[in-house]
């Protein structure tokens, strides 16, 4: 398959998991939560730097839940929007004039879906399935005196698991977890910008933009992409509508192609959840 | 196993494989850090005709452990000039900007130029775009029928030429003239004005791995047409400082047909540029292609020449004549 296919698929695939919880959902809750809090990231990028880059960045999160009989589907996205460093930052001077080395600008993007079947019904509650996520990351590094942007853009298929647990009448425990098994990789080249690449920016619209980049990827291998994602979720219903909740997530990626990069996030979030 | 473990266990594994370890910070280590990333990067070296092994046996010994900042800052710089290239830098903490680029670094020729001059003598009915406090771009007449367009650095300002050719001009000169880059893609697109048809103008191919050959395929750029075709005459003013983007959007005109060049030849480095940093964090730059024109030439380090060849006398300038100017008004 080529990859330009591949892609397409994907999309009619996202777009079909997307659109299933109205046809496959049965009778049953649906849960909205949103939430806001603190993403820690730590990232090394050696298309990029050699330097370890970590930073607290404000991070933004919607989920929808719908839970049915024996069944759940859910859609949700996370944004975590600021700026890395790699240390304090500093000053030069160009023709007597001071300029300071900033910050990266970070933008990382989670788009998922999941659908899940109940296995296990007792004081613990598994359900087991398929998760597709759609992962992208901007980033622009400063070097003091010149900037570069990259990006990063996964399409994957893994397996998905939740086990929950009431803990009494109000309070809830959830924790998630997926592998990916299939990953569509788009990254920045080895040599960042190449001509492509620039090619890829020609209009000023950033869906367009985004597109190119990600029709640019191709299949990647285990050797070669690796990532876990986990999520802990504790919440408290404080009427039969709504509920306070706070939401922990780890995520953890290493690619080789074409040059290593590591990456950790946590986040620790606090928010809502509405129930009808 | 508890959760907590698995995190444990996990965050453990991660860490473990020194991906996230920070590199060592020696000026040894920084010298070498530097040396290998423009070994695995530099896309120059034949161009230029470098010989980077060399470099490393003479700038190398002159470090130890024990050197100072001072030293290795000596030793990085003396080594990048000598590749003379303008997409080489190096910046330090409290440290003055470091160019390798003779031109630019000692300012050779800087009194050539002045849009002041020309603003004063040459140019009426003055339309002026700002970005942000600095000038984007000027255009106005320079004779009857005749459009001067100087552009700060080309961008998607290129596309005032819409607003040029719309007036109806019969000559268009654009001075490009001590103008460091930009972002040629979007110039492509403003100049489309200037062909009838989609022209191939240039083709590039970029390190894609750590040997001297690793390149990855060679990628062909079409300045696509677009609108109304001008079907007047061009002429494009260049000198040492066009540079990077800029020499891009010249070998792209060069391209059309009838289009004059008038000045010096330009900076020669055409090649896009990227940043890194050392393991101390000094941050540098260095270029990671092969460029060419569609008939395999090659304007790395020796500059796009020009049709008609002409410097303006820092002195002449000053009383208020550009003479590359009026060479290009005497087309």
């Amino acid at each position: 398959m080529s990859k330009h296919r591949f892609v397409r698929a994907a999309i009619v695939a996202a777009a079909l998991f997307t659109a299933a919880p109205g046809v496959t959902a049965e009778a049953g809750s649906h849960d909205v939560d949103l939430v806001g809090g603190v993403a820690p990231v730590v990232r090394t990028d050696h298309l990029l730097s050699p330097l370890r880059y970590s930073g607290a960045m404000p991070a933004f999160g919607v989920l929808w839940t719908g839970e049915g009989e024996r069944a759940s589907n859910r859609v949700g996205l996370d944004l975590v929007l600021g700026g890395l460093r790699s240390g304090p930052d500093w000053t030069y001077t160009r023709d007597g004039e001071t300029i300071e080395a900033g910050p990266t600008g970070t933008t990382l993007v989670d788009l998922r879906y999941a659908h899940g079947r109940r296995v296990v019904d007792g004081a613990w509650t598994v359900q087991v399935g398929g998760t597709f996520v759609t992962h992208l990351e901007q980033h622009y590094y400063p070097y003091g005196f010149t900037g570069v942007s990259n990006y990063l853009g996964t399409l994957t298929l893994s397996p998905w698991a939740e086990a929950s647990v009431d803990l009494g009448k109000r309070q809830h425990f959830a924790v998630e977890a997926w592998v990916p098994l299939l990953a569509w990789v788009a990254r920045s080249p080895y040599a960042v910008h190449d001509d492509e690449y620039l090619w890829h920016n020609r209009d000023t619209n950033p869906v367009f933009i985004a597109a190119r980049y990600i029709g640019a990827g191709s299949l990647a291998s285990p050797l070669s992409y690796q990532s876990g994602h986990l999520r802990a979720t504790w919440s408290l219903d404080v009427s039969d509508h709504l509920a306070v909740l706070v939401a922990g997530r780890l995520d953890a990626l290493h690619l080789t192609d074409p040059s290593p990069l590591t990456e950790l996030q946590f986040g620790t979030n606090a928010g809502l959840r509405g129930s009808f | 196993m508890r959760t907590s473990s698995i995190l444990a266990l996990t965050l453990t594994a991660i860490l473990g494989t020194g991906c996230l370890a920070a590199p060592s910070d020696s000026p040894v280590d920084n010298f070498e850090a530097i040396w290998q990333e423009f070994d695995e990067h530099y896309g120059g070296f034949d161009d230029r005709g470098i010989d980077w092994e060399d470099s490393y046996e003479r700038w190398r010994p002159q470090l130890d452990e024990g050197s100072s900042e001072d030293e290795l800052w000596g030793v990085l710089t003396g080594m990048l000039a000598e590749l003379d290239d303008g997409h080489v830098k190096l910046v330090a903490p409290g440290r003055e900007f470091f160019d390798a680029n003779e031109v630019y670094r000692d300012k050779i020729d800087d009194d050539s130029f002045d849009l002041d001059i020309v603003r004063e003598h040459y140019l009426s009915d003055e339309r002026v775009e700002l970005w942000g406090d600095e000038l984007w771009y000027v255009w106005g007449e320079v004779a009857p029928g005749v459009a001067y367009v100087w552009f700060n650095w080309i961008d998607d300002n290129t596309y005032v030429i819409d607003e040029i050719v719309d007036s109806g001009v019969e000559h268009i000169i654009v001075d490009l003239r001590h103008n460091g880059g930009g972002a040629y893609t979007y110039a492509l697109h403003g100049f489309g004005r200037v062909t009838a048809e989609d022209v191939d103008v240039f083709r590039s191919r970029s390190r894609n791995g750590p040997a001297h050959d690793d390149w990855d395929e060679w990628w062909t750029t079409t300045m696509p047409a677009r609108g109304e075709t001008f079907d007047g005459a061009l002429t494009v003013l260049t000198d040492a400082w066009s540079m990077s983007a800029t020499e891009r959007l010249i070998m792209a005109l060069q391209e059309v047909e009838g289009v004059v060049t008038v000045g010096v030849p330009s900076n020669g480095s055409q090649a896009t540029m990227i940043g890194r940093e050392a393991p101390n964090r000094w941050t540098y730059s260095l270029a990671v292609q092969e460029v060419e024109g569609m008939d395999g030439s090659r304007y790395e380090g020796a500059g796009i020449p020009v049709d008609i060849e002409i410097r303006n006398d820092p002195d002449v300038l000053a009383g208020g004549t550009d003479e590359v100017l009026e060479a290009a008004l005497a087309l």
